[in-house]
C-alpha cells in the first residue's frame, strides 16, 4: 500500500533529523571532554610554574 | 597625492609588476587552456548539448583561472613587509582596496581575452559584441569579492584553499547570471525580457558587494 | 546559572516535541496526494527557519563584536553559526527524502532547497576558516567580516536561484497553505525545536568559553616559560 511505503520513507526523514541531531550532540560532548582535558594539563603546568617561582 | 591617486598609483604599481615578471597571468592563461582542454574532453565540443552549456563552461574556465591571480593580489605584498607598509601608509583602505580590484580586473581581462578565441574555437562559437558588459560586470564581480575575501585570508593558514572555498558560494549569483546572459547571447538572444533581469541582477550583485567591500576592508586589514 | 537554564530548556523542548509528536502521528490526518510522508513538514520547515535565525543572531553579534569588541557577542556567532548549520542540513536531508519519495529522485534542484544547499556552503566556510586563524582577537574580527558577507548574500541567492529555477522548471517540494490544526502543529513543533536549538547553543557557547581559558592559559604559560 501506498501509505505504508509512504511511513517507511517518513521513518527514514526523521530517523536521518534524529541523527543528525544525535551526532551534534556527540560532537559537542566529545569537545568538551577534549577541551577539558587540556584545560586540566595547562592549569597544571602554570600552577606548577607558579610554585617553582616563589 | 589624493585618495583617488593614490588608487591609481596602487594600480599602475600591481600592473607594473605583473607585467615585468608576468607570474600570475601566466599560470592563470595556462591554467586557462588547461580547463579548456578538460572540459573538451568532458564535453563533446562541438555537439547540440556543448553549444547550449557554452556560456557556463566559459565562466567556469574564468571562475577558476581567476582564483590564481585573486591569490597573488594581497599575497603578493607578503614578502618585505610590504603589507604592513601599504596598510601604514595614509590611503583611505577604499583606495587600497580600489586600487588592487583594478589591477586585478584587468589581469582577468587579460586571461579572458586570450582564452575567448581559442573557447570560440574550440567550441565552434561565434562572439559577439554583446558580451562585452557581461564579460565586464562578471568579471567586476568576481574581482570584487575575490580581492575582499584574499585580502581576509592573507594571514590565514591553507590561504590557497581557503579562498577558493569562500569565494565561490558567495560568487553564485553572478556566477549564474553571466552563465545565463553568456548563453542567450552566443545564442543570438539580445539585451531584452529575462536577459534584462539577469542584467539588473548581475549590476545589483556588483553594486551590493562593492559597497559593502569598500565598507569593511578597513576592518578586515587593520583589525 | 547556565546550567540551569541549558536543561529547563532542553527539558521543555523535550516536552514540548514528544507532545508534537503525538498530535503529529496520530491526531492529524493523512493529506490526500502525498499520505504519510507530508508529516516530515513538521520538522522539515522549522528547520529552515530557525537555521536562518540562528544566522541572523550571528549576523547580530557580529556586527556587535565589530562596534564593541566584546568577545562574548564573537562566542555566540559561532555557537549560533555551528546550530544553525546543524538545522539547515535537517532542512536539506529530510527534504531530500521528501522529494525521493514524493518525486523518485534524491535532489529536485527545487530553488529553496538549492539556495539553502548554498547557504550552508557559505557557512560551513565560514566555520572552516575560524579555526586556520590563531590570533583570537583577528580571528573574531575576520570571521564577523565573512558573516556579515555570508547574511548579505542569503538574499541575493535565493532571489536569483529562484529566478534561474522558473526559467528551468522542474518538480517543486509543495508546502502550499495548510489548514488551521495542521499550520498549529507546525507553530508548536517550530518553538519546541527553538527551544531546543538555544539549549545546544547554550551548551556550545560553554564549549567556547573554556577554548578561550585554554587560549589564555597557553599564552600564560608561554610567558612563563
Amino acid at each position: 500500500m501506498v501509505e505504508a511505503r509512504n511511513f517507511m520513507f517518513l521513518f527514514y526523514g526523521l530517523t536521518a533529523a534524529w541523527l543528525i541531531v544525535i551526532g551534534y550532540i556527540f560532537y559537542l560532548v566529545q569537545r568538551d571532554r577534549k577541551l577539558s582535558k587540556e584545560l586540566g594539563r595547562l592549569r597544571n603546568l602554570v600552577g606548577d610554574g607558579e610554585r617553582t617561582e616563589r | 597625492m589624493n585618495s583617488f591617486g593614490a588608487a591609481v598609483a596602487i594600480a599602475r604599481k600591481d600592473l607594473r609588476s605583473e607585467l615585468r615578471s608576468k607570474e600570475a597571468t601566466n599560470a592563470a592563461v595556462s591554467f586557462a587552456l588547461v580547463i579548456l582542454l578538460i572540459l573538451s574532453v568532458a564535453f563533446e565540443p562541438t555537439g547540440d548539448e556543448t553549444h547550449a552549456i557554452a556560456g557556463g563552461l566559459l565562466w567556469i574556465v574564468f571562475a577558476f583561472s581567476g582564483t590564481l591571480i585573486l591569490n597573488r593580489t594581497f599575497a603578493r605584498e607578503l614578502q618585505n613587509d610590504a603589507l604592513e607598509a601599504l596598510i601604514a601608509a595614509p590611503i583611505p583602505g577604499w583606495a587600497l582596496f580600489l586600487g588592487k580590484a583594478t589591477s586585478s580586473l584587468v589581469m582577468m581581462l587579460v586571461v579572458e581575452v586570450v582564452s575567448l578565441p581559442i573557447f570560440a574555437i574550440f567550441y565552434d562559437v561565434s562572439l559577439v559584441w554583446t558580451l562585452v558588459p557581461v564579460l565586464l560586470l562578471g568579471t567586476w564581480a568576481l574581482v570584487v569579492v575575490g580581492v575582499a575575501f584574499s585580502a581576509l585570508t592573507v594571514n590565514v593558514q591553507l590561504r590557497e584553499v581557503m579562498l577558493p572555498l569562500l569565494i565561490y558560494p558567495t560568487l553564485v549569483p553572478a556566477l549564474i547570471a553571466s552563465m545565463i546572459l553568456t548563453g542567450n547571447l552566443l545564442d543570438g538572444q539580445a539585451f531584452a525580457g529575462d536577459n534584462l533581469t539577469w542584467l539588473r541582477l548581475l549590476v545589483g550583485f556588483d553594486i551590493i558587494y562593492t559597497a559593502l567591500a569598500v565598507g569593511l576592508i578597513d576592518i578586515v586589514l587593520v583589525g | 546559572m547556565r546550567e540551569k537554564a541549558i536543561y529547563i530548556l532542553g527539558l521543555l523542548g523535550a516536552i514540548a516535541l514528544v507532545a508534537n509528536m503525538y498530535n503529529i502521528f496520530l491526531v492529524l490526518p493523512d493529506e490526500a496526494n502525498q499520505g504519510a510522508i507530508y508529516r516530515i513538514i513538521f520538522f522539515h520547515v522549522p528547520a529552515a527557519i530557525i537555521a536562518f535565525t540562528f544566522f541572523f543572531v550571528a549576523l547580530i553579534c557580529s556586527v556587535a563584536f565589530l562596534a564593541f569588541k566584546t568577545f562574548k557577542a564573537d562566542a555566540i556567532a559561532v555557537a549560533a553559526t555551528e546550530v544553525g548549520v546543524m538545522f539547515a542540513t535537517i532542512n536539506l536531508v529530510t527534504g531530500s527524502i521528501w522529494g525521493r519519495n514524493i518525486w523518485g529522485i534524491w535532489w529536485t534542484w527545487d530553488y529553496r532547497i538549492t539556495s539553502m544547499f548554498v547557504c550552508v556552503l557559505l557557512y560551513l566556510g565560514y566555520l572552516i576558516m575560524r579555526p586556520a586563524i590563531t590570533e583570537p582577537t583577528q580571528r573574531a574580527t575576520l570571521a564577523a567580516v565573512l558573516s556579515i558577507f555570508a547574511f548579505a548574500d542569503v538574499p541575493i541567492v535565493w532571489f536569483s536561484i529562484r529566478w534561474w529555477r522558473t526559467q528551468h522548471p522542474g518538480p517543486v517540494l509543495e508546502t502550499g497553505g495548510l489548514p488551521h490544526n495542521m499550520a498549529m502543529a507546525l507553530l508548536y513543533n517550530f518553538l519546541a525545536l527553538l527551544a531546543i536549538g538555544t539549549a545546544l547553543v547554550l551548551v556550545r557557547l560553554r564549549s567556547e568559553h573554556v577554548q578561550r581559558e585554554i587560549e589564555s592559559l597557553r599564552r600564560l604559560a608561554l610567558v612563563e616559560a
